[in-house]
């Protein structure tokens, strides 16, 4: 897991159009990189094959974008792409199971907290071949944030980043205003303005602990146990949750429910999305929640009755950390048509395909070149820079092993246990789901 | 109701039942004594009626030995992810056994498939009694009744999930208007099991009611009226006329309920998701995870031929119920 730093991050915006101009990233064929457009391969009249869990038939903002990007890489490249959708949770695990069937797609989204699972199995092609026709060295640094950690595997790339999701607080601005009050830096605060924002049939912050969409669950962990100075898993991926700031964590939420009653219970039978639309239902106060699901949100309850917050610590002149993680494009192995695929994920790293989703969605583009068109320097644009203001102060990539399903089973369970039992030892709580982890992450 | 039953039964075989017409048609006998001249000699071999079922039984060995020879093999390996490490014999099987959460699993099973089983016959049974008589209302009721066996299970599940969970609970909303506390059964450690088990049958008692409502039209209705004038009360017609010939009926939608309630993946999974700690997690939803989610083939693989030894096992149980229920009759 490698930290972001502040430097990498403004170095994006400091560097200005003119670098990406210079390496083609604003001209070439529609936003494809120069040294692409020169080197594409006839891939006109195949028809590819590519996996999602949005669809361009959708109404979402993120599928009304998708839908734009698709219609312009059809009219460009003559290729057709037959979309077929997948639950966004079981996304990786069917590509490995379409590769070993011996039926993959030609193309396909993968989650980066997906990808060493993908790895083990084979279940990637890698990419350094596609990258080094299409791409010069200045381009390759043209990422806003360096997945290389996630991303490559035995000096192979394996997907390509799409966006940026880093996660923060999202809170009711509405609801706020009407109490006096502002955003909470440090967690007594935050204790306070959920008890405030409580009642009325609305709680104070939900969070999702249910065992069916299990991997957003380390998502409330990471920032909260790092900014508690503390580690999910040590330096050689064995559990650590269970050291002191992993007990300060599960103490707060369980807290959330019994003491400060800002949390429902019944959250252990929620799943992420359940809180997500909770929160558009206008049923919660507070969630934590990431960029890819701003433009929907501000959708449902009004762009002006949201904020942004970074999560809070114990310090109020130092957040706890934004996780970044986010949805990237790969090709399965045994892709029938894999030069094709590779002009697909091509036209998703275009600069106006990312402004496009940045447009309608609020995600975070993965190029930072993007970053320098004028769309990013409007009022309209104003989130997409706090974000990365925030992974510029705190950014770090999201847990990537290959035993992530596991590792939010272990840490659902001791959470499932200390909410529904009141009394239970924490640390032993967690002594035992840390144990149950390395266990099975040995194996 | 007994004698009613067996002077039901004289009349039927003095009529010429099925097997009397088929003897005296010089039919097929079980007794070798009754054949005719043709049986005498032995028929030549004909292979073309193995032929022609060929392609259909290559398939239907292709979808189960395969399938089968492919579990065997990776139970007894090491793997990683698809890939075979080493043979390891019976480990896996150790190792599962070994571990509380798979016997909990299989202790929840159990639970859950034979309470589900109970429930749904006695819902199918009861509804079917109730709505047995064609009348327009009494189809409509039916309809009604068979709509979430044929509904998606992860709707139903969605539903039910919204119905239970104390926020979003319209029946929460309304006990509040008359001042009881709120209940939220899916996250309580006693409860939650104890629900799905009741959504399941309710799921499922659409497939009951049909199988017992096919029975019940195959009872005759003189059974019935001898019963009544021997001033049985409804409770004994049920008792000891209705009951008894339901009995292979009933044999059959058990067996298929057993089985099809041993392998349910969906319900749990989006109604519980297996919790609260594991509290609802059935054997067929852990199989799930261990092969869809953790990819752990090997783990899969076991849990998949201790899954087939109990349909299997019950299946053969059930078997024998049905053998001696034909050989009493």
């Amino acid at each position: 897991m490698s930290r972001l730093t502040r430097r990498n991050l403004l170095k994006v915006v400091g560097s200005g159009a003119a670098g990406a101009s210079a390496a083609g990233l604003l001209g070439g064929r529609g936003g494809i990189p120069a040294a692409a457009a020169q080197s594409a391969p006839n891939v006109a009249g195949q028809t590819i094959t590519h996996w999602d869990f949005l669809s361009p038939e959708g109404k979402s903002p993120r599928e009304l974008a998708i839908r734009q990007i698709e219609e312009e890489f059809h009219r460009r490249s003559g290729v057709t792409v037959n979309f077929q959708i997948m639950p966004w949770q079981d996304l990786g695990t069917k590509v490995i199971a379409a590769v070993e069937a011996g039926n993959p797609p030609d193309c396909s989204r993968v989650n980066i907290y997906h990808l060493k699972m993908i790895l083990t199995a084979d279940g990637l092609t890698g990419l350094n071949p596609f990258i080094a026709k299409t791409f010069t060295e200045e381009d390759k640094k043209d990422f806003l944030v360096d997945f290389t950690a996630a991303m490559v595997v035995n000096n192979s790339k394996a997907s390509m980043q799409l966006e940026t999701v880093p996660k923060a607080l999202f809170i009711r601005k509405d609801w706020l205003a009407k109490a006096g009050l502002r955003a909470p830096k440090t967690w007594a605060e935050f204790v306070e303005v959920g008890k405030a924002l409580t009642g009325s049939g609305r709680w104070g912050y939900m969070f999702g602990a249910s065992k069916t969409q299990l991997n957003q669950v380390e998502t409330i962990f990471q920032p909260q146990i790092h900014g508690r100075g503390g580690r999910v898993l040590d330096a050689s991926d064995r559990a650590a949750f269970n050291d002191d700031a992993g007990v300060a964590t599960y103490q707060f939420l369980a807290d959330c429910v019994h003491k400060h009653k800002i949390t429902p219970a019944q959250v252990i039978a929620m799943t992420y999305d359940d809180v997500t639309d909770a929160f558009k239902a206008g049923r919660v106060a507070i969630i934590q929640e990431g960029a890819h699901r701003f433009g929907d949100i501000a959708n449902a309850i009004g762009r002006d009755n949201l904020e942004l917050a970074k999560v809070p610590s114990d310090d109020p002149n130092r957040p706890s950390p934004t996780v970044v993680t986010g949805w990237g494009m790969g090709i399965p192995r045994g892709s029938k048509h894999p030069d094709a695929a590779w002009e697909h994920i091509k036209a998703y790293l275009s600069p106006e395909a990312q402004e496009l989703n940045a447009r309608a969605s609020g995600l975070l583009p993965s190029r930072k070149s993007v970053l320098q068109r004028p769309f990013f320097q409007t009022p309209e644009a104003a989130h997409l820079r706090w974000w990365v203001d925030y992974m510029a102060e705190r950014g770090e990539i999201i847990i990537n092993v290959a035993t992530f399903t596991q590792l939010n089973e272990a840490l659902v369970d001791a959470l499932q246990e200390v909410i529904t039992d009141p009394g239970a030892n924490i640390r032993k709580v967690l002594d035992n789901a840390a144990a149950t982890y390395n266990q099975v992450a040995s194996n | 109701m007994r004698a009613a039953a067996g002077h039901d039964r004289r009349r039927w075989a003095s009529a010429g039942g099925f097997p009397e017409q088929m003897r005296r048609a010089g039919g097929p006998s079980r007794n070798p004594g009754s054949g005719t001249a043709g049986l005498a000699r032995a028929p030549r071999f004909d292979a073309f009626p193995y032929l022609l079922m060929a392609p259909g039984l290559l398939l239907v060995l292709f979808v189960t030995l395969y399938p089968m020879l492919f579990t065997i093999d990776y139970s007894v390996m090491r793997t990683q992810v698809f890939r075979q490490l080493g043979y390891v014999g019976l480990a896996n099987f150790q190792r599962l056994f070994a571990d509380p959460r798979f016997r909990m699993d299989v202790v929840n099973s159990i639970v859950f498939v034979l309470s589900s089983v109970a429930l749904t016959w006695i819902f199918g049974l009861a509804l079917a009694l109730f709505l047995r008589r064609q009348t327009w209302g009494n189809t409509v009721l039916r309809t009604l009744v068979l709509i979430p066996w044929v509904t998606n299970q992860v709707v139903l599940a969605l539903m039910w999930k919204w119905l239970l969970t104390g926020e979003t609970s319209p029946i929460n909303y309304v006990l509040g208007l008359v001042g009881i506390p709120q209940f939220s059964p899916l996250i309580s450690m006693s409860q939650a099991l104890p629900t799905l088990i009741f959504v399941n049958a309710w799921r499922a008692s659409g497939f009951s009611l049909l199988l017992m409502l096919a029975g019940l039209a195959g009872i005759p209705v003189q059974l019935e009226e001898a019963a009544e004038v021997d001033g049985a009360t409804w409770l004994q017609k049920i008792r000891y006329v209705i009951l008894p010939m339901l009995r292979p009926i009933s044999l059959a939608c058990i067996i298929t309920l057993t089985i099809s309630f041993f392998n349910i993946i969906v319900l749990p999974l989006d109604l519980t998701g297996g919790g609260p700690l594991n509290s609802t997690e059935v054997i067929s939803l852990r199989l799930y995870r261990e092969g869809f989610q953790y990819y752990h083939m090997e783990l899969a693989s076991a849990i998949t031929l201790v899954l087939v030894t109990l349909d299997l096992a019950l299946s053969w149980i059930y078997y024998k119920m049905i053998r001696l229920d034909a050989a009493g009759a």
